[in-house]
C-alpha cells in the first residue's frame, strides 16, 4: 500500500474462491470471497487476475464493485497470512452484482490486530463497581456457574431469565442458537428467554401465522410486478438496500414494464407502479422514489408514531365500503369475515383524527392500492413491513389489522404481491425447544413461584 | 529504442560471455537506490486560482485522460484546501461504488450519483453523507505555487473506481 491508498491487490488465478451470503441486514446478498497468499498478487490483463478483468486500462461504470473496504489481510490458525478481497456476486439473483454500504465492508470487519475489528472481545471482562474490568475465564465461569446454581437450587429454573442475541450473522447463527438454545432450555431448563428485540423467543410475525400467512410469501421478483408497492415502517433505500436498488427500483422507473406484459393477463390494465409509504419520518426512499417515479406516483402516510392499527382498520373499512374486495377469495379462504368488519370498524373521519392524515390521502392511498383497475382486475400491492410494525408492544395487532386489509383485498398469493417482511435469511435460526415443549407466548401460566418484590 | 539497448547489452553479454557479477557493476548498486512511497504520478498544471469563480466546478483529467475530476473553489477555508484563501479542492469525478459520473450541485455543494444515489460532501473532503460508498471521493492532492498563482495537481489520495491502481 502506498501513502495515498491508491492501490490494492489483485487476486491470482489461483486464488480461493468461496461464495458468501452477507453478514449484514436480512436480504441476503452473494458475495464471492477470494483468499490467497499475502505476498502475492494477481496481474492487471484478463488472464492475470481470478476477476477476468482488464486493469491495464479504466473500467467502464458497473463493471465491478471493489473499493479498499473490501481488502483485509487476515491470519490462519497456524499462523499463516492470506489477503481477503470480498466482492459483490453479480450472478446472484438477490443483489446481481450490488454492494451495499454494509456487505461491501465485510473483508474491513474481519479480525486483525490493528485493522477496524482491533476493538473485538478477546477476553471475559468483568463489571465491577462502575466499570467492565478484564479477567480470565476461570474466573467467570466460576462467577457465572457459581450464581446460576445458587438460583437453580434456591428458586429453580425458571427464576434464571436470559437476555440472549439471536440468529448472528451468515452461517454463524445456526451455531451460535444451537449452542445457547441447549445452555437455556436442555441444561438449565428455563423457559424465561428473550432476545435481543422481542419479549420472547419467538417471531417478530406471530400474528401474521397465527393467520395462517408465514411473513415470507413472495418472492423479491414480486416488487418488479406490482402495481403499488405499499412499504410501511420500512425505509428500504438504507436498510434493505439493494432489494430496492436491484427490485424496487426497476418497476418504480418503469423498466419492468416488459416483463408485466407477459407475466400478466392479455387484457389485464397497468400503468406507471405507485409507491405509498407509511412511515411518520420522511426518509430518503421516499426522496428516491419522488425523484426516480416522479412526485405524482409517490404518497407519503405520514402517520402519528403508534397508530397503524388505525390506519390499516381505517382503510380496511373504507374498501369494505367501496366494496373492492375478492368476495371469493374471502369465502374460500377466511373465516369470520363479517364479525371482522362489524368489530374493526372505523370511520375514515375516526381514521384520519387518530393517524393526522387528511381523508384525501387516506381516500387516495386505499384508490391506488385496492381500486379496481380499469379492466376490472384488482390491483397487485405488494405490502412490505419492517421494523416500524414488527417491532414494539403492539406488533400483534397491528400485523392482524394488516393481514385483515390484505386478506380481503387477495393480495397475497397472486404475482405482484404479497404481505411481507424485506428480507429473511435471519430467520434462519435452529434451537432445541423450550421446556416441556410449549410456546411461551401460549398456554403458558407463567412461573410456579415468584417471591414479592 | 529502448528496445535495441536491451537488446544490444544482451549481445554484449553474449559475445563478452561475462557474468552476472560484471552487469551489477554497470547499475548504480542497490544500497544508493531511492525508492518511492507513492505511485509514479506524472503532476500537471491545471488552472491559475484568480481564474476560478466561487462554486463554479471545473473539469479535467488526472492522473490520465480517463479519469475525470472536479476542481472547486469555494470562496471559503476548507479542510485540505489550497490556494490563498485554502478553499480550492479537487476530487475524482466518479463515484466510488460503482464508477458512475457524479453531478455536482451547486446549491448544496455535494456530488450525487444518479446510479444509485449515494451523495458526497464536497467541502468535508468528499465524504459520503448518504448512499452505498465505502470510500469518500478520491481527492487530487493540489499544489498551490505563489509566484505564478498555478494549481498543480500532483497525486490521488484514495483508489478511483475502475482500477487497481491509480496509475494504469
Amino acid at each position: 500500500m502506498t501513502v495515498y491508498n491508491d492501490r490494492i491487490p489483485l487476486p491470482p488465478v489461483p486464488a480461493e474462491k468461496t461464495q458468501m451470503v452477507c453478514h449484514f441486514c436480512i436480504v441476503g446478498c452473494g458475495y464471492h470471497v477470494y483468499k490467497w497468499p499475502e505476498n502475492q498478487e494477481g496481474g492487471r490483463a484478463p488472464d492475470q487476475n481470478a476477476l477476468g478483468l482488464d486493469f491495464r486500462k479504466q473500467l467502464p461504470p458497473l463493471a465491478v464493485t471493489m473499493t479498499p473496504t473490501m481488502h483485509n489481510v487476515i491470519t490462519g490458525k497456524r499462523g499463516e497470512r492470506y489477503n481477503i478481497l470480498i466482492l459483490p456476486d453479480k450472478n446472484c439473483v438477490v443483489n446481481q452484482g450490488l454492494g451495499s454500504v454494509r456487505g461491501s465492508q465485510m473483508a474491513s470487519y474481519m479480525y486483525t490486530s490493528d485493522g477496524i475489528g482491533k476493538n473485538r472481545l478477546l477476553h471475559p471482562y468483568l463489571f465491577n463497581g462502575s466499570q467492565l474490568l478484564p479477567t480470565n475465564w476461570k474466573n467467570a465461569l466460576a462467577l457465572y456457574a457459581g450464581l446460576t446454581k445458587k438460583i437453580l437450587d434456591k428458586d429453580g429454573p425458571e427464576e434464571l431469565f436470559f437476555n440472549a442475541f439471536d440468529h448472528g450473522g451468515a452461517g454463524g447463527g445456526f451455531e451460535n442458537t444451537w449452542g445457547t438454545g441447549k445452555l437455556m432450555f436442555t441444561a438449565l431448563k428455563t423457559p424465561m428467554v428473550r432476545i435481543h428485540n422481542r419479549p420472547a423467543y419467538n417471531s417478530e410475525c406471530h400474528a401474521s401465522r397465527d393467520m395462517g400467512i408465514s411473513e415470507l410469501n413472495n418472492a423479491y421478483e414480486d416488487a418488479e410486478y406490482a402495481d403499488v408497492l405499499m412499504c410501511i415502517g420500512a425505509n428500504p433505500y438504507e436498510t434493505q438496500t439493494n432489494y430496492f436498488l436491484a427490485h424496487w427500483l426497476p418497476n418504480l422507473q418503469g423498466i419492468s414494464v416488459e416483463k408485466k406484459k407477459i407475466q400478466f393477463e392479455q387484457q389485464e390494465t397497468f400503468g406507471k407502479c405507485k409507491i405509498i409509504v407509511v412511515d411518520p419520518r420522511r426518509t430518503p426512499t421516499i426522496a428516491i422514489a419522488e425523484q426516480v417515479a416522479g412526485k405524482n406516483n409517490v404518497l407519503h402516510l405520514d402517520i402519528q408514531p403508534g397508530t397503524d392499527i388505525a390506519l390499516f382498520n381505517g382503510l380496511f373499512t373504507y374498501v369494505v365500503e367501496k366494496s373492492w374486495l375478492d368476495q371469493d377469495f374471502i369465502n374460500n379462504h377466511t373465516v369470520n369475515f363479517t364479525q371482522v368488519v362489524k368489530t374493526n370498524h372505523l370511520s375514515l373521519e375516526e381514521c384520519s383524527q387518530i393517524t393526522g392524515v387528511s381523508i384525501a390521502k387516506l381516500q387516495q392511498a386505499a384508490q391506488w392500492a385496492y381500486q379496481p383497475k380499469t379492466s376490472g382486475h384488482l390491483p397487485r400491492t405488494m405490502h412490505a413491513y419492517e421494523k416500524g410494525i414488527i417491532w414494539g408492544n403492539d406488533n400483534y395487532l397491528i400485523q392482524s389489522a394488516l393481514v385483515n386489509l390484505v386478506l380481503a383485498t387477495h393480495n397475497v398469493g397472486r404475482v405482484g404481491t404479497g404481505v411481507v417482511r424485506m428480507g429473511g435469511h435471519q430467520e434462519g435460526y435452529t434451537r432445541p425447544p423450550y421446556p416441556g415443549n410449549k410456546k411461551i407466548y401460549r398456554n403458558y401460566s407463567g412461573p410456579k413461584k415468584r417471591r414479592p418484590l | 529504442m529502448a528496445k535495441n539497448i536491451e537488446l544490444s547489452r544482451r549481445r554484449f553479454l553474449q559475445i563478452s560471455g561475462v557474468g552476472v557479477g560484471c552487469l551489477v557493476t554497470n547499475v548504480t548498486p542497490a544500497s544508493q537506490q531511492i525508492g518511492s512511497t507513492t505511485l509514479p504520478y506524472s503532476p500537471i498544471s491545471i488552472a491559475l486560482a484568480s481564474q476560478l469563480k466561487d462554486n463554479v466546478p471545473a473539469t479535467f483529467n488526472f492522473p490520465d485522460h480517463s479519469s475525470p475530476c472536479i476542481l472547486i473553489k469555494f470562496g471559503q477555508k476548507v479542510p485540505s484546501g489550497v490556494g490563498p484563501q485554502q478553499d480550492i479542492v479537487a476530487f475524482s469525478n466518479l463515484c466510488t461504488h460503482m464508477g458512475c459520473p457524479l453531478t455536482y450541485e451547486q446549491k448544496t455543494r455535494v456530488f450525487k450519483c444518479s446510479c444509485h444515489f449515494t451523495m458526497f460532501d464536497a467541502e468535508m473532503g468528499g465524504q459520503m453523507t448518504c448512499g452505498q460508498a465505502t470510500e469518500k471521493l478520491p481527492q487530487i492532492i493540489l499544489e498551490y505555487n505563489s509566484n505564478d498563482d498555478s494549481i498543480k495537481a500532483i497525486a490521488v489520495k484514495g483508489l478511483i473506481y475502475g482500477r487497481q491502481a491509480n496509475v494504469l
